[in-house]
């Protein structure tokens, strides 16, 4: 009784003595924050936006002229095509990252301390690794005459060599593969956090194991699964040199298509219109995980 | 109940297996005689040494070294000194310019590239290195920024209070106080930036110039061209230091928990 | 003004317009051990954090030792606090975290570790100079909190709920061991608290803090037994409130009529005036007809079986605390009446009728601003 008394005046104190109003410098330390976000963060995507409006020169640059062409043309059925393919990708691969790391949060969350940092190194040393050397390990495994394909034909499985590297599984698997570790490490924060004396009250007032799995366990971790949605969802749309490693230039996607533009088609302003588009996208998806779970921060990032 | 328990170690360790072949594969044929990745002929340090001697990949990786240590160095200054700040001071525009600065790691990297590829380009900068640590700086700064906030929102108010309460003034206080109970923070968080600085393909891909490499951006062209057994060895040694910041990284978060609040 | 050695002259202070402190007057003297007493949210704390800097009152002066004060920030007030949550730093060991304050004030190394010592004796923790504060126990740290705050000899020592983190009997042990280090170092102690045993064993004088105003300041002894209001008499030493209307004053005692059950007839009962109040009547400011409250201490309350005069009420149950025997008695329109008065071996049971009467000095007028 007394502590939570005291506890709750401390809290209260701390809501209540929050302003600072006496006199002090701190603003000054937050000018290089201040002004680095508006110059090189704020400023840019102000162009970015300005430049979607923007008509493309002839040969080379841009023409100050307003259109709305660069827009009107994302409509065309090959450029929706390509936010299909890539809103598909995307889409698949998120439910595979879920899928398969799911349990492995979920499991890490519920071993003891010491094994729960071990695997967390485990799981961290994949995503400290360069992106490139992990995709290059699955060109060596997945290319004719590669592991895989020893592998299967000496099982039986097959007899002659496949295609299996620049095909879309390929691809498929380097996303996943890439992005599980933010599933896992979002799952396994909410997991972490979850009172698990709910789910043994849930179990106790009669559910069974499944039950009390989907209507507890399922519900408390929907932050770690909705920020891990978030996560993979947003970079893979735009994870391009996956899709062109391993895709070898015959999977499209969003990111392959602006930069492309940008590099070999040198139409920037319809680059930056396409971007807006995905700009825009990522930014609803943001804002209804933040509507959904009133929590500012994805969990799990860092 | 033992059951599940050994259902979930076999799908870990699969799991894990699984996420550790590709990176096992790159380092073992790091050792291969052979030139091609298909067949195996025998064990053989040839790569490593001609990887030595080979001057653009070394080259690259000095550039990937400078960049990373200045991003994760300005972006270290920038959001320490900002998290702080920001915790003081009452300002409206605080949530937009947090916001603000926190999108270069919420939006998907080629969006960034290409927004820094057109702004440099209007403001006539050099493409180069410039161009390159100041794209790498937006990214690095997050990364620091939310370290420290998650820190400092962690450090007892009172702490401060008492110091100033023992006769400190406010600057010292903080020096005495604050920062060294951040410190490990601000320590993993430019770790953290440093990372994945050196790590960075799609945003160096659009800001760099002709002449200049990083590592990834060679790795990348040469992925798609053909690649020589030497970058499987450079992607080893680069394990090896990723290694070892990561142990660095373990470590600081060893000091944190030290000072439990 | 100069054996003052605190003066609180009409502090006020809100916080997003709720009014946290409503007009604060208090003098401290040089030495004394001063308690702020009261719930929590009542603005004790806030007082404290006045007094030490910490926070800048809306309206009103603080003066220490006679100079205003009021505007200096808390590294130029000779004020030390103890916090609630001791606030050691973490990352310096015991030696580092008591010389922090001499330290600042650039005394010579060599007097620094001779008063660090001194102080570490003090509080019993010699030896203890290398520890770091999560190598400690709660009472340890506790101890190196207010040997960091003594060591730099304030004027007045502010603690907050210092003890609110202790177990019960390390809580006891500490209260003796703060009134020793108090009497040695002749420091004045304002301390704080929501515990009204602390304050009694521990004060020189109580202030009773209400709702951001001062309720009532005193010595234990007239805090407990003459409080002024109902709200003292309610959180000091639980009373049982009674409200009637006065008929009569008669020798300095009250005469006050209590009507228990509705349809039952009114009980005179009686309570005596303190030297204040009967000054007050005689200057007719307390007149017959008008409608006061009174406290009886729940010790205080005797029960008899037969009727008599003095409240006929039913015995609603029996319980245990503190050693004592608590029997609530249905009061009707006065709520429940507690009487602790009885042995282990009282045989009143539930359900009983019984007559509830008490000394007439044991009936206190409350309320009557």
């Amino acid at each position: 009784m007394g502590q939570t008394t005291k506890e709750s005046e401390t809290i209260v104190r701390w809501k209540k003595t929050k302003p600072t109003t006496r006199r002090n410098r701190w603003w000054l330390i937050v000018m290089p924050l201040y002004l680095f976000t508006i110059f090189f963060v704020a400023l840019p995507m102000v162009y970015l936006l300005v430049l979607s409006f923007l008509t493309r020169a002839r040969t080379w640059g841009v023409v100050n002229e307003f259109t709305l062409d660069n827009y009107i043309r994302i409509a065309k059925p090959v450029y929706l095509n390509t936010f299909k393919e890539s809103f598909q990708m995307a889409v698949i691969t998120t439910a595979g990252t879920l899928l398969i790391g799911y349990p492995f949060g979920y499991f890490m969350a519920r071993m003891s301390a010491r094994t729960k940092s071990l695997m967390m190194l485990l799981v961290v040393i994949p995503f400290w690794t360069s992106a490139l050397m992990r995709m290059y390990g699955w060109i060596i495994i997945f290319r004719s005459n590669g592991l895989l394909d020893k592998l299967l034909m000496g099982m039986g499985l097959t007899d002659s060599p496949q295609k299996l590297l620049y095909s879309y599984p390929a691809v498929l698997v380097g996303m996943i593969y890439s992005l599980l570790p933010f599933m896992i490490l979002s799952i396994y924060s909410s997991t972490d956090k979850m009172d698990w004396s709910l789910v043994e009250a849930a179990r106790d007032l009669g559910a069974t194991r499944g039950k009390a799995f989907f209507t507890i366990t399922m519900k408390l971790t929907l932050p770690g699964i909705l920020s891990g949605i978030v996560l993979v969802f947003i970079p893979s749309m735009g994870l391009f040199f996956i899709a062109d490693i391993l895709g070898g230039g015959k999977i499209m996607l969003v990111g392959n298509l602006i930069q492309n533009q940008l590099q070999n088609g040198r139409d920037w302003p319809f680059a930056a219109a396409l971007s807006v588009v995905l700009m825009i996208f990522t930014s609803v998806m943001i804002w209804i995980y933040r509507r959904v779970t009133g929590v500012r921060e994805l969990e799990g990032l860092l | 109940m033992r059951r599940r328990i050994r259902f979930s170690v076999i799908y870990q360790v699969i799991l894990l297996l699984l996420m550790y072949i590709p990176i096992c594969v790159v380092v073992i044929y790091s050792f291969n005689e052979s030139r091609n990745s298909t067949i195996w002929t025998g064990w053989s340090l040839d790569w490593y040494r001609k990887l030595m001697k080979n001057r653009s990949l070394l080259e690259a990786l000095k550039n990937s070294v400078i960049l990373a240590t200045i991003s994760s160095g300005a972006a270290g200054i920038i959001g320490t000194l900002g998290a702080v700040g920001m915790a003081r001071i009452g300002w409206r525009s605080k949530g937009v310019v947090e916001y603000i600065s926190s999108i270069p790691i919420m939006i998907p990297e080629i969006i960034l590239g290409m927004v820094f590829m057109a702004f440099f380009a209007m403001l006539n900068l050099p493409f180069g290195m410039v161009t390159l640590v100041l794209g790498h700086t937006t990214f690095c700064v997050p990364y620091v920024y939310m370290m420290v906030k998650a820190s400092l929102v962690g450090i007892d108010r009172s702490l401060g209070e008492a110091a100033k309460d023992l006769g400190a003034s406010e600057r010292r206080a903080f020096f005495d106080i604050t920062l060294p109970l951040i410190l490990p923070a601000v320590f993993s968080g430019m770790l953290l930036a440093f990372a994945m600085s050196l790590d960075d393909v799609v945003i160096s891909i659009f800001v760099t110039g002709a002449k200049t490499n990083t590592l990834p951006i060679r790795i990348y062209t040469q992925l798609k061209s053909g690649v020589t057994p030497e970058i499987n060895a450079l992607c080893t040694l680069m394990l090896a230091v990723t290694f070892l910041l990561v142990g660095m990284s373990r470590l600081l978060g060893g000091i944190r928990k030290k000072y439990p609040q | 003004m100069a054996e003052h050695i605190l003066e609180l002259d009409g502090i006020k202070k809100s916080f997003d317009k709720t009014q946290v402190l409503k007009g604060i007057h208090l003098s401290i003297q040089q030495g004394e051990f001063i308690t702020f007493l009261g719930a929590s949210g009542c603005g004790k704390t806030t007082t404290l954090r006045i007094i030490a800097g910490l926070e800048t009152p809306d309206e009103g002066k603080v003066f220490l030792n006679g100079k205003d004060v009021t505007g200096l920030e808390p590294n130029r007030r000779n004020v030390n606090t103890v916090f609630q949550n001791y606030a050691l730093f973490p990352h310096m060991n015991v030696f580092s975290n008591i010389a922090y304050g001499l330290r600042l004030k650039r005394l010579p190394k060599k007097e620094i570790v001779k008063k660090v010592e001194e102080i570490l004796e003090l509080v019993q923790l010699s030896g203890y100079e290398k520890r770091m504060p999560f190598e400690l126990s709660g009472g340890q740290k506790q101890r190196v909190a207010i040997a960091r705050a003594v060591v730099n000899n304030p004027q007045v020592l502010l603690l907050d709920e210092p003890l609110g983190a202790l177990d019960l009997q390390l809580r006891r042990q500490m209260q003796i061991e703060l009134k020793r280090i108090q009497k040695r170092l002749k420091i004045t102690f304002i301390y704080i608290t929501h515990d009204q045993e602390e304050a009694l064993n521990m004060s020189d004088r109580i202030v009773v803090m209400d709702n951001g105003q001062l309720e009532q300041v005193g010595t234990p002894n007239e805090i407990y037994y003459h409080p002024r209001t109902s709200y003292v008499a309610r959180f000091v030493g639980t009373a049982n409130i009674l409200s009637g209307r006065l008929t009569r004053v008669e020798d300095g005692i009250a005469w006050v009529e209590v009507v228990c059950q509705s349809r039952e007839p009114a009980v005179l009962v009686r309570a005596k005036l303190t030297a204040a109040q009967a000054e007050k009547n005689q200057l007719g400011q307390i007149k017959p007809g008008q409608k006061v409250s009174m406290a009886v201490r729940s010790e205080n309350i005797l029960l008899e079986k037969e009727a008599g005069p003095g409240l006929r009420l039913s015995v609603i149950e029996k319980n245990f605390a503190g050693g004592m025997l608590r029997i609530c008695l249905d009061g009707g329109l006065q709520g429940e009446l507690v009487s602790s008065r009885q042995g282990m071996d009282s045989a009143f049971q539930a359900g009983d009728r019984i007559t509830a009467y008490w000394e007439p000095e044991h009936g206190i007028l409350v309320d009557l601003e």
